[in-house]
């Protein structure tokens, strides 16, 4: 009944505490001074015999006759217990048998009873005996699925789901999943993708799998109606809800844009629609919009008619009379256009580089907390950065990590780099590539240099890169994927059925509740086609 | 093995209850620090005796229980202090330990620490083999090997392109 070098009791605890096949406790006829006696004797290394209640199969009783010697080995270290058992017939009254998993489920929650059954032939004792009765299956489902398992990745999930039939169903539950999916992508990531309309219904667990091995990701196209008029280039878009908001832009002469257009993806013949906006910002293109807070809009930066700007407004689009509302703070950062920005906590904005005046690059960060009431601009204080930049993206990933992937060409090839905030000292940390010139790069087959691309960061913490102005011959819709939280991050190329779009760019592309990525318009020479809309969606959608 | 508790005089005068493991062995805990775990304060509010008999409970498992429980009752320790215990509580324990430290939280309904004690199996169940949750956990399988197959082609992707461990 025992191996080398570990004695154990793993037999002894199995036929001791149950009856019936599903049955989790020891059943309470079982003598709990006999088993105490076993793990007396067990401790103090001397013989047990004894006599108790054990279970057929099938659930019938019958009476065990024990007897248990222990061996020791050369160094006074039990190395063997030797077990001998005797079966007799039990006339016992017992009561039905617990019939199947279902009804012993739904009793787990009165398993607050100390009086009965005890658990653990435990040993706290000097001598080398393991512990051995299976404890887990007597911890409630709700300990094993809601504590335990929710804690655990969707594939880890998928795994166990083949350890045993309990486990099987307990991984079948939505609730578990949803749990699993909160915990591994973040609350706010699963409170975004609830907002996705066929995301309940293609259920938690199978979004998971679909996000986890992109099995599912494709491209469409969608012909939108309505119209951005008059027509421009160099605007902002950004995703509020199942919105997508446009803002701004280049029109013709230069002219800088001021006004704000929705297009709402959950109608069943979505079309542009311009919104009539209160306390317009002063035109601008080369800026950024990004979502806060929910509902708002916060716009910072862009080159505007006098100019290069560093104004912030905010404009809560769910307003009864939606109007920009300018926040003024001390110390703003310079002004700046092809900046990026992200949001982190879905209260702060992130600012880093840009072009400033004369052309001048920058390499700061800086960050708005707008769940102030008075927000202030605090530049984050960081020992080295990475080298200035344009055209970059920054993607919050794990919550609390900004990876920001961009390229300068002529400066370096490509730079990577990730950012701590909240954990110490916030650094900066070359993922992949080399911000050296001239070094080579270890990280897979690495997108090619590129300005103003899309990243697309996936729950869980990968990134997808594509689009963008691609030096050389390279196509721009080939897609990228990194996972930086992997140990050694390295790339690789994702292909996906449907049609890519020839051009994607980054200020013109946005992510619709975490699982679409919206490209708005071909470019077709000078013309922007913004009725033309380009979907990469990474879950199927069930409609 | 009775443990008393450290505080000195001045906590003496305190109310103390004797907590009896499934060994027989006996702790005496501060009642402020027993009615931490929802289990305990319920009995105690029920019934005068000062002594709990946890039939469930071994010594080893319950003399961690106790540690945790008299810490997180010591006002004289800041709140940091408790969470860095409560981190140096689970680390390094084997899966073993922790499988008792979790019954027994869920029985005395100590939720924080079951919580992190259930947190800290789910971090070391991570990218495992079925046989590995199998053995640590001693479940029986239970599928037929034409059934088992068939839940691993239906969940193939769990397996696709990555290596688990088994230890």
């Amino acid at each position: 009944m025992s191996g080398p070098g570990k004695p154990n009791v793993i037999a002894l605890g199995r036929f001791l505490q149950c009856r019936g096949p599903f049955a989790k406790r020891r059943h309470p006829l079982v003598n709990p001074t006999i088993v105490a006696e076993i793990r007396r004797c067990l401790e103090e290394g001397i013989e047990f015999q004894g006599e108790l209640l054990n279970f057929r199969k099938d659930g019938s009783p019958l009476m065990n006759r024990l007897r248990m010697t222990p061996i020791y080995g050369d160094d006074e270290i039990i190395t063997h217990i030797i077990g001998i058992q005797v079966f007799t017939e039990a006339t016992l009254d017992l009561g039905p048998l617990p019939g199947s998993l279902v009804k012993e489920s739904s009793r787990a929650s009165d398993r607050f009873r100390f009086n009965i059954s005890p658990s653990g032939v435990a040993s706290g004792g000097t001598r080398n005996v393991s512990r051995g009765i299976c404890g887990i299956m007597q911890l409630s489902d709700e300990v094993i699925a809601l504590k335990i398992l929710s804690r655990l990745t969707p594939r880890d999930i998928a795994s166990v789901g083949s350890v045993c039939q309990r486990f099987y169903e307990l991984t079948k539950n939505e609730d578990l999943w949803r749990m699993v999916c909160q915990n591994a992508w973040g609350s706010e990531t699963t409170r975004v993708l609830e907002t996705v309309p066929g995301a309940k219904r293609l259920g938690w667990g199978r979004l998971a799998r679909e996000l986890t091995t992109l099995e599912a990701a494709a491209w469409r196209k969608l012909i939108v109606g309505g119209a951005v008029e008059p027509s421009r280039c160099n605007f902002s878009a950004c995703a509020v809800g199942n919105r997508v908001v446009l803002f701004g832009g280049e029109g013709v002469n230069m002219q800088p844009m001021n006004d704000t257009f929705v297009l709402d993806l959950n109608s069943t013949n979505p079309e542009w629609q311009h919104v009539k906006v209160g306390s317009p910002p002063p035109g601008r293109w080369g800026h950024t919009l990004s979502c806060v807070n929910g509902s708002h809009l916060v716009l910072f930066g862009g080159c505007g008619r006098q100019g290069l700007l560093n104004d912030v407004f905010v404009l809560d689009l769910d307003a009864k009379h939606p109007s920009w509302r300018e926040i003024s703070s001390l110390a703003p950062p310079l002004p700046r256009s092809w900046h990026s920005s992200c949001t982190l906590d879905g209260t702060k904005l992130i600012v880093s580089g840009g072009c400033a005046d004369s052309g001048v690059l920058l390499s700061d960060t800086f960050l708005l907390d707008l769940s102030m009431e008075k927000p202030i601009w605090r530049e984050i204080p960081v020992a080295w950065t990475p080298p200035s930049r344009l055209g970059h993206t920054l993607s919050v990933y794990g919550g609390r990590k900004i990876l920001m992937f961009g390229v300068v060409p002529y400066v370096f090839d490509l730079a990577m780099f990730s950012r701590w905030i909240g954990e110490g000292e916030p650094c900066w940390r070359c993922v992949t590539g080399s911000a050296m010139p001239g070094a080579g790069n270890p990280g897979g087959i690495a997108p090619p240099p590129r300005l103003d691309h899309v990243a697309v960061s996936l729950p869980g913490g990968r990134i997808l890169v594509f689009g963008g102005s691609v030096a050389g011959l390279h196509s721009a819709s080939q897609l990228y994927i990194l996972d930086p939280t992997e140990e050694k991050p390295t790339w690789r190329i994702l292909n996906v059925p449907g049609r890519p779009p020839r051009f994607a760019w980054g200020h013109s592309t946005c992510i619709v509740g975490g699982t679409r990525a919206i490209v708005l318009g071909g470019q077709t020479g000078e013309e922007w086609m913004l009725s033309e809309i380009h979907e990469l969606s990474l879950a199927s959608s069930v409609l | 093995m009775v443990t008393t508790d450290e505080k000195g005089p001045l906590t003496a005068k305190k109310k103390s209850v004797i907590i009896r493991s499934c060994d027989g062995d006996e702790f005496l805990v501060s009642e402020s620090a027993a009615v931490l775990s929802t289990s305990l304060k319920k009995i105690l509010e029920e019934k005068e005796d000062r002594l709990i008999h946890l039939s469930d409970i071994d010594n080893k498992t319950l003399a961690m229980v106790i540690a945790y429980l008299s810490t997180h009752a010591d006002d004289g320790l800041s709140d940091d202090l408790k969470r860095s215990f409560d981190q140096e509580f689970v680390s390094g324990k084997e899966f073993d330990v922790l499988k008792y430290l979790v019954l027994a939280t869920d029985t005395l309904q100590v939720t924080c620490l079951c919580y992190t004690v259930a947190k800290k199996m789910a971090d070391i169940m991570k990218n495992k083999l079925v046989e590995w949750v199998r053995r640590e956990f001693d479940i029986q399988n239970d599928y037929t090997p034409e059934a088992e197959a068939e839940i691993r082609r239906l969940d193939a992707w769990a397996w696709d392109d990555r290596q688990l461990e088994d230890d």
